[in-house]
């Protein structure tokens, strides 16, 4: 017995139209730079998230290969492998290669991005090129923050936390609390951006049908990491260029002696951590 | 099966009775195990240990519990037809229950750590003060009644004495950079900060020496800014506090520093 073919009514009385091999490739024929060029320039949400999840995967065994040797360190009593000063310096990078170059941008910068407009139905982000513009920002954020181990003085070493004022010029001197600063403050920006994009894309570009209700909880989850960023973000980057600030203009914001009051740097980084450290799980336990 | 679901849900329900039940006994009872934590070695570190234990029981029985019910969903349900079973969504008692339950256990355990919280940082005043200042890299215990004065530098490890069995006041503060000051054996920790005294009151139990260590980082040897607390019997005490200093010139001299921006402030 041969099997019988029915013919498929789409039901819209019109026949679909055939494509050809021919109108495929027209289709994607690309006009603009190719190679390494392309990557470059791409406004692409599947390529930047890409990037984005390369690059924070290469900062986590960066920050990895420094937690081994602070773990190698503390494997004997009164081990000698690192001194003091470099020990010190090891964990501040350590949790703040995890945390902020990490954990964050791997989930809302990459895993996010590649995944927020699949499953809303937009051809893209809201914002393309502030898309760009967020990863870049957090690329030089990266690197400007490794780079701290080569200046005189060595990398920040007071903490990832960077208590007020222990962060301050005459307990924390050198350039390495500086570049820490800065790095934040890059990828401060670019975090805000990436939020205000995933928020507008969420909102603004669902695709017909799809509406709140029907968004997968995964999409929900990097609504909320949105929001939370929103509230986190610059209140953390403001803080931290007013950190910057009494470390080299003289304001004494963070700083008992001349009037200001050291809580205030734990409130406004603690304020700010509270969604932060809700943003940083929240993306991983959805997916 | 949605008589089954109904004993589940008076199962669930029986979770903060089982509690209000349990949670007298749990917070008076010392027969339990200590769940990896102090016991406390003062009247404060035992609220502290009771509190803890009893959080510890409270998650035994709701994990147990949440346990009990995924093991049950995963066996009860598992696929044995192609029938697919009673679907339960939307059910108004159900979700009523799942909503109120959790809130009653968390205003309960709320309560339980208010009401520890209160007792732990209750300052009354007792017949000793200590006036405990940190400073990178080193601590400086002074007595105000008989301007005694104990300080010691990172490994010296200078020693807190107390009297054991009355309540001390404890006056904090630093004098650089924030501080934590922590005995694990009292289950408290506290901020020493510039610019603000933390007041608080510890009463320890027993005699003996008991470690202690600063627990905020605050620069280069802060992994080695010890101290220990010995508590002893009162009138040892009275003795050792009106004892002459041996070391008070180096103290001025320490103050001295502190008053100019040192050391490393």
């Amino acid at each position: 017995m041969t099997d019988v073919i029915i013919p498929v009514d789409t039901g819209l009385g019109v026949t679909p139209p055939v494509i050809t091999e021919d109108q495929v490739s027209h289709a994607h024929e690309e006009h603009g730079p190719s190679g390494i060029l392309k990557w470059l320039t791409s406004t692409d949400h599947k390529v930047i998230g890409m990037s984005y999840m390369i690059t924070s995967i290469v900062v986590f065994y960066i920050a990895g290969l420094m937690a081994l040797v602070l773990r190698l360190q503390l494997a004997s009593p009164s081990g000698s492998l690192v001194s003091f000063q470099q020990y010190n310096e090891l964990f501040t990078m350590h949790g703040s290669l995890m945390l902020y170059l990490f954990a964050g941008p791997f989930a809302f910068g990459g895993l996010a991005n590649y995944v927020v407009p699949l499953q809303v139905g937009a051809p893209d982000m809201a914002f393309p090129r502030l898309n760009a513009l967020s990863y870049w920002l957090y690329l030089t954020g990266s690197i400007t923050m490794m780079m701290g181990f080569m200046v005189a003085g060595g990398a920040a070493s007071f903490g990832w936390v960077a208590y007020a004022p222990l962060s301050s010029a005459t307990n924390s001197p050198g350039a390495g609390g500086d570049v820490f600063i800065m790095s934040l403050v890059l990828t401060g920006f670019s975090a805000i951006f990436t939020g205000v994009n995933l928020v507008a894309t969420i909102f603004y570009l669902r695709a017909p049908g799809m509406t709140m209700f029907r968004m997968p909880i995964f999409t929900w989850n990097m609504l909320v990491t949105g929001i939370l960023i929103l509230i986190a973000f610059p209140v953390l980057t403001s803080a931290l260029i007013m950190l910057f600030c009494d470390r080299h203009f003289g304001t004494h914001i963070f700083s008992v002696q001349g009037g200001g009051s050291p809580i205030l740097w734990q409130t406004c980084s603690g304020s700010s951590a509270i969604p932060r450290c809700t943003s940083w799980p929240c993306p991983f336990s959805a997916s | 099966m949605l008589q089954r679901f109904g004993a589940a849900v008076r199962g669930r329900s029986r979770g903060p009775l089982i509690l209000l039940v349990l949670a007298p006994v749990v917070l008076a009872g010392c027969s339990l195990p200590s769940f990896g934590a102090y016991r406390g070695s003062t009247t404060q570190g035992q609220d502290a240990f009771k509190l803890w234990q009893g959080f510890f029981v409270t998650g035994l029985i709701i994990g147990g519990f949440v346990m009990a019910l995924i093991l049950w969903a995963v066996f009860r349900y598992r696929r044995r037809s192609e029938d697919i079973p009673r679907q339960s969504q939307y059910h108004r008692l159900v979700e009523i229950l799942y909503t109120v339950v959790p809130l009653i256990i968390v205003s309960g355990l709320f309560a339980f750590t208010v009401i520890t919280e209160n007792e732990v940082t209750a300052t009354p005043a007792g017949p000793v003060q200590v006036d405990v200042t940190a400073f990178q890299w080193g601590w400086q215990f002074y007595y105000p009644e008989t301007g005694k004065v104990v300080e010691g530098e990172t490994t010296e490890a200078p020693q807190m004495v107390v009297p054991a069995g009355e309540t001390v006041n404890i006056h904090l503060k630093s004098v650089d950079v924030i501080h934590g000051f922590y005995i694990p054996q009292f289950n408290y920790s506290q901020y020493a900060q510039p610019g603000t005294v933390n007041k608080f009151n510890i009463n320890v139990l027993h005699t003996g020496v008991y470690r202690g260590q600063c627990t905020q980082l605050c620069g280069l040897y802060h992994s080695v800014m010890l101290f220990s607390v010995r508590a002893v019997t009162p009138d040892q005490f009275a003795a050792w506090v009106h004892e002459v200093s041996g070391n008070s010139a180096s103290i001025g001299q320490l103050k001295a520093q502190i008053k100019a921006g040192g050391p490393g402030a």
